[in-house]
């Protein structure tokens, strides 16, 4: 999917944990203070057992009464502080991960706003709803455990000097089986990975069965295909099944291997202890009292081993599956971005052309060698056949599309030496689809301005041929529309949707075959109320009737990626060419005796 | 029920059925108790080979080092390896065979609540974004594994551990266990307390999530507008302020949670020194031994794990019961329209005439009336072209045909069938129709064309494809039949979405045809080249044709100009000329910017 310079897993790892990393780098001191005061908990806990030692031995069965009531209060404030210290700890951790959540999620939203729309619209969004929802939690999950293992390598060590201490040939026994254990959590580790890997891939194709149905449900009904989606969901739900069974499998399989492996030096040390004991104290063997010390502190050892050679491991595996894919997708640059040395627009004279343009896509030619002058106050018209590239043309001006060669300029700059910000600024596009959002319709209207003054709005619906329909409804600019604009008709999103672009007030308005829902009348109104209010700026209609096109003062017929004829309605039906023959059709189809139906 | 929106939190109805959530939880876990009851034996085996430990260090100390014998170490060790490591293992087969189940259990809620999704109406769709309906399928479902897989069973298992506990202190001292229990009032007073505010505490927390779902989701289908108004940069902030409404809700939730287990803890600890005051007492009183206070003690605190387990599992019950209770909040929402009991399929054979008589309708209860009073009778292969203003109603006509919403009175009648008397399978198979929203899935062309007929043959297909003209711009993508489309289909234009839509709907070769705006955003050439395939697939069909173009309708058998919630002028086009009305102004101001 995201192809990145190859990188070698070790590579790759750590560019993962880098990047999680920074978004710690400034909750350092949280780390740091979760790890002190764990030691200050575990501390505290340490000193409990010789006190309750102390109740039964000296008060209650030394029969000192007066010893009581100190000791429990002693133990009782001990409590009190050991659980206070671990409150503010865990939540202060929770706290600050959670932050990073967030921080990581606004990362992942912020790259939405800003890739290119033609990267984006190849990803599934099943998928891009796994990284927001799935792959962030993940990472999260692991840098938490981070402080946790920092503790226990800590106290690891610590008891390994311990167990030295009290016998080292014991101490070996166990020390000695160490290399096995790494190694066979390195085996674990290998296995997991492409596990985890499937894992997330299958859990976000599961995502996008979800998001595809919900998004089609229209078409699923109408075609009777419910009990296919059921199938196809099947599957996904079942392939996902079927790979966390296997992870579990996997699991259940190595943590016999390690659990084995971490066994066998704790028998060795028990036959080397045993021996030593039986050796006796005097001859250099051990007593009684340090043997059961011994195993005391190999506890200490052995659990966090454990922990390090499966779970940690698995998360790990997990983070890196999950941060991987997170971190492609946020740190991948876009392929429509700002040069560092972006010129900013000013005033400008609002001048665009296209000089030489062509557009590939995948290898299909788009745009084969368009040239086009639209200064300001210029009214122009696109038609042509149906994926001749007229919708890209108008695209590229807004840069969702670069040119593969020649240019497109603003008063003479290459569209892509200015910000584009500010390039987005000059262009009123309104798109073919007309998507409206799930708010009111007033809040829609004003999307460019939220605080955009109320008669703006009216003034934009009524330009629009909205207002009258929009003051039907039962709440007015306050009606609430569905997801894409539920509840609307075809013409009236069209109409909300140009509406919302004239609310933008940009010196080139561009209308991509947004007015094919309206009907005759309510377009030729809406045309003309847009050309007397556009008559200083420019506009570029994209449409299939020519009541549309023939008033503009350039019309341009595109066939193929290229713009076989262009001229003012009397030339180019002078020409008798192919959009006469369009004009004709249509006329002919009212009018004439034949074709049209 | 008013459209809900990303920032709006969704109401939640206390009902009956949101206080079964747990049991109808457990009833998925039912068909599998076979798996819990070898996962239960398995459990009671580790738990076996692991008290064998402390008499095996006893037996050592005893016996093995006394008797001098280093053969006796090697043999003792020899069996001390195999206990453990059939402790190890059947731990690990306890944990493999719930984890397994788990993933079964969690596939098969998923798979009711994604196939009742299927049943929902439009209406279920049209109230809320798709964002919050997505969670529900996805995360929401993922979050009751971890119960459904061990969390049980080390609940049973805890459950069983503390009644063997209480027994054995109740033998060894009935006052001191009453003292130590006395403490458990208020605890479970606490938890009863706690157990409200944190349902409440979770329920608003994951409104939270949902609304920040919502919000990404719609981001995403809407990034093209998104970026061309520039809205990049306040909607981060909308969204950041989304995220920190969770922020806030979780540190809340986690201030207050965190609260569980000290509280829990200091009770024990609080008990167990009532104990040893009373203990303290009695011993001097000397009415008990020292040495069973000690054991009571040991007793004590291995009470308190089994108590400490099955808190946190209350709790995770009750943080999982807060998805559980949306997930079947979904299961038993009813779908408005389904089909009625004893419902017929369509006849074999239809003569397709289609009737509405004196149909009212609205989408939403409260609104204004769309249709109102609306009645007519399309004659069996007769066309219809529906024409007027938008949003006048004319999809809203043709959306009651397919039964995509029901009336509020009247009927709509298809060969004398009432639409919801017929199965809804065999209604939406005879009639198709062409959408204004065209949705094309991720898949290929191939794919995309076979949806109309699963079972079409790829000849089949391409042969729909060329009677759509779509032939041509397919062949000329890179792979052509082969391509893949994203979900979407965005990397096609508009017009060619129409085609592929169009040819789809050929090929399911349904018997009443409707087309809503089916040919808007195709060019007027491919339009007159389709329109000798559209006559061919018309023809002896009864159909419904929406169309702005006058071209397109001119030739129907009759117009209807639907305005103002009805049909305002039927006939034909010669007659509503004549009848010099709406449809003779419409058709004038096309005449007018035609010349």
């Amino acid at each position: 999917m995201i192809s990145r310079a190859r990188l070698t897993t070790g590579e790759n790892d750590m560019r993962i944990i880098r990047r999680l990393w920074q978004y710690w780098k400034k909750y350092t001191f949280v780390f740091v203070l979760y790890i002190v005061l764990g030691f200050a908990v575990s501390g505290l806990a340490l000193l409990l057992p010789g006190i309750s030692g102390d109740i039964i031995d000296k008060a209650v069965g030394g029969g000192r009464g007066d010893l009581l009531l100190p000791l429990i209060g002693s133990y009782l404030l001990i409590i009190i502080a050991n659980k206070v210290i671990e409150y503010f700890r865990g939540v202060m951790l929770t706290d600050y991960a959670q932050r990073t959540l967030v921080a990581m999620r606004n990362d992942v939203f912020d790259r939405l706003m800003y890739q290119s729309t033609a990267f984006l619209h190849n990803q599934p969004s099943g998928e891009l709803m796994t990284l927001y929802a799935g792959d962030a939690d993940v990472c999260k999950n692991f840098m938490i455990t981070i402080p946790t293992m920092i503790t226990q390598a800590v106290t690891m060590i610590a008891a390994i000097g311990l167990m030295i201490s009290v016998n080292v040939w014991m101490a070996l026994g166990t020390i000695v089986f160490m290399p096995f254990i790494a190694y066979a959590s390195r085996l674990y580790a290998r296995h997991m990975r492409p596990i985890n890997m499937l894992a997330r891939e299958r859990g976000s194709e599961l995502n996008s069965v979800v998001q595809e149905n919900i998004g089609g449900m229209r078409i699923i009904r109408s075609y009777n295909r419910e009990a296919y989606e059921i199938g196809r969901m099947d599957r996904a739900n079942g392939a996902y099944r079927d790979v966390m069974i296997d992870h579990i499998t996997t699991n259940a399989k190595y943590s016999m291997v390690n659990h084995t492996s971490i066994l066998l030096p704790q028998v060795v040390s028990f036959i080397i202890g045993a021996m030593l004991m039986l050796l006796g104290v005097d001859r250099g063997g051990i007593s009684l009292g340090g043997y059961m010390a011994f195993w005391g502190y190999s506890s200490y050892v052995l659990s966090p081993v454990m922990a390090f050679a499966t779970g940690y491991v698995n998360s790990y595996q997990q983070a890196i599956a999950s941060g991987t894919k997170l971190f492609n997708f946020i740190d991948m640059g876009s392929s429509v971005t700002d040069k560092p040395d972006a010129r900013p627009i000013r005033e400008g004279k609002d001048h665009f052309r296209f000089e030489d343009v062509s557009l590939s896509i995948d290898g299909k030619i788009i745009l084969d060698h368009i040239d086009l002058d639209i200064p300001r106050g210029k009214h122009i018209a696109v038609t042509g056949t149906t994926g001749c590239g007229k919708s890209m043309l108008v695209k590229m001006l807004m840069r969702f599309y670069d040119p593969i060669s020649g240019r497109v300029t603003y008063d003479g700059t290459d569209l892509r030496d200015l910000k584009l910000a500010d390039l987005r600024r000059r262009v009123g596009l309104v798109a073919q689809e007309a998507f409206l959002f799930s708010d009111t319709i007033e809040n829609n209207i004003a999307y460019f301005d939220p605080d955009a003054p109320d008669e703006a709005i009216f003034r934009a619906a009524d330009i629009a041929q909205a207002a009258e329909f929009v003051r039907e409804m039962p709440d007015g600019f306050k009606t609430v529309v569905g997801e894409r604009g539920v509840g609307l008709s075809g013409g009236q999103r069209q109409r909300l949707s140009i509406a919302r672009t004239l609310l933008k007030d940009a010196p080139l308005l561009v209308l991509d075959d947004s007015t094919s829902a309206l009907d005759m009348n309510t377009e030729r109104e809406l045309l003309d109320r847009v050309r007397t209010e556009m008559t200083d700026k420019s506009v570029i209609i994209i449409a299939h009737r020519v009541s549309a096109l023939k008033d503009a003062d350039e019309i341009l017929f595109m066939k193929n990626g290229r713009v076989i004829e262009r001229g003012t309605h009397a030339e180019l039906m002078a020409l008798n060419g192919e959009y006469a023959t369009m004009a004709r059709d249509q006329y002919g189809a009212m009018y004439g005796s034949e074709g049209g139906f | 029920m008013a459209r809900n929106r990303y920032f709006e939190d969704e109401s939640f109805e206390e009902t009956k059925k949101s206080k079964t959530a747990l049991r109808r939880t457990l009833a998925f876990a039912l068909p599998y108790k076979k798996y819990f009851f070898i996962g239960l034996i398995y459990a009671l085996l580790a738990m076996g080979a692991s008290l064998i430990r402390p008499i095996m260090d006893k037996e050592l100390i005893d016996r093995v080092i006394p008797s001098g014998d280093p053969k006796q170490v090697v043999v003792f060790a020899a069996v001390l390896l195999l206990m453990m490591m059939a402790e190890v293992g059947f731990l690990t087969l306890r944990n493999y065979i719930l984890i397994k189940t788990g993933h079964r259990i969690i596939y098969d809620i998923r798979k009711k609540i994604f196939d009742h999704l299927q049943e929902l109406s439009f209406d279920y769709y049209d109230t809320r974004p798709g964002g919050k309906i997505f969670v529900r399928v996805t995360s929401y479902v993922n979050a009751l594994s971890g119960l459904l897989s061990t969390g049980l069973l080390t609940m049973v298992m805890d459950m069983l551990q503390l009644i063997v506990i209480v027994v054995m202190m109740l033998l060894l001292s009935p006052r001191l266990t009453l003292i130590s229990f006395l403490v458990c009032i208020p605890l479970i007073l606490f938890v009863r307390a706690f157990q409200g505010t944190m349902r409440y505490k979770w329920r608003s927390m994951n409104n939270k999530i949902s609304n920040c779902n919502a919000y990404m989701s719609e981001s995403i289908m809407g990034i093209g507008t998104i970026q061309s108004f520039d809205r990049q940069e306040l909607n981060k902030d909308i969204f950041n302020e989304l995220q920190t409404k969770v922020q806030d809700r979780w540190v809340n939730l986690i201030r207050y949670n965190s609260l569980f287990f000290p509280v829990i803890d200091m009770t024990g600890t609080v008990g167990t020194m009532l104990m040893y005051v009373l203990g303290f007492l009695l011993v001097t009183g000397g009415s008990i031994e020292l040495g069973t206070v000690v054991a009571f003690s040991g007793y004590l605190s291995r009470f308190w794990a089994p108590i400490n387990n099955i808190s946190s599992m209350y709790n995770t019950i009750v943080q999982t019961m807060s998805n559980a209770e949306r997930i079947f909040e979904t299961i038993d929402a009813e779908p408005t329209i389904r089909d009625k009991e004893g419902a017929v399929p369509l006849p074999e054979k239809l003569r397709g005439e289609v009737r509405f008589d004196h149909v009212n309708f609205s989408y939403e209860k409260e609104d204004r009336e769309i249709l109102h009073d609306v009645s007519f009778t399309a004659r069996p292969g007769g066309s219809y072209a529906l024409v007027g203003p938008t949003g006048a109603g004319k999809t809203t006509v043709v959306n009651l045909i397919s039964r995509f919403y029901d009336v509020d009175s009247g009927s709509v009648t298809i060969d004398g069938f009432d639409v919801r008397d017929v199965t809804l399978f065999s209604l939406r198979e005879r009639v198709g129709v062409l959408m204004q929203d065209n949705y094309i899935f991720s898949g290929t062309v191939m794919d995309n064309i076979r949806y109309g007929r699963l079972d079409a043959t790829d000849e089949e297909c391409v042969a729909a494809a060329k009677t759509v003209c779509a032939h041509d711009f397919i062949m000329r993508l890179p792979k052509d039949y082969q391509t893949a489309l994203n979900e979407g289909g965005t990397s096609l234009s508009a017009g060619e979405r129409q085609l592929l839509s169009f040819a789809r709907m050929i090929l399911a070769d349904p018997e009443i045809i409707i087309l809503d705006e089916a040919t808007s955003n195709i060019d007027t050439h491919t339009e007159l080249l389709i329109q000798s395939a559209i006559e061919r697939l018309l023809a002896g069909r009864t159909s419904f044709v929406i169309a702005h173009r006058l071209s397109t309708i001119k030739r129907s058998d009759c117009i209807m100009y639907v305005s103002d919630g009805g049909i305002a002028e039927r006939g034909t086009h010669e007659e509503l000329l004549a009848l010099k009305g709406r449809y003779y102004e419409l058709y004038q101001s096309q005449f007018r910017k035609n010349t």
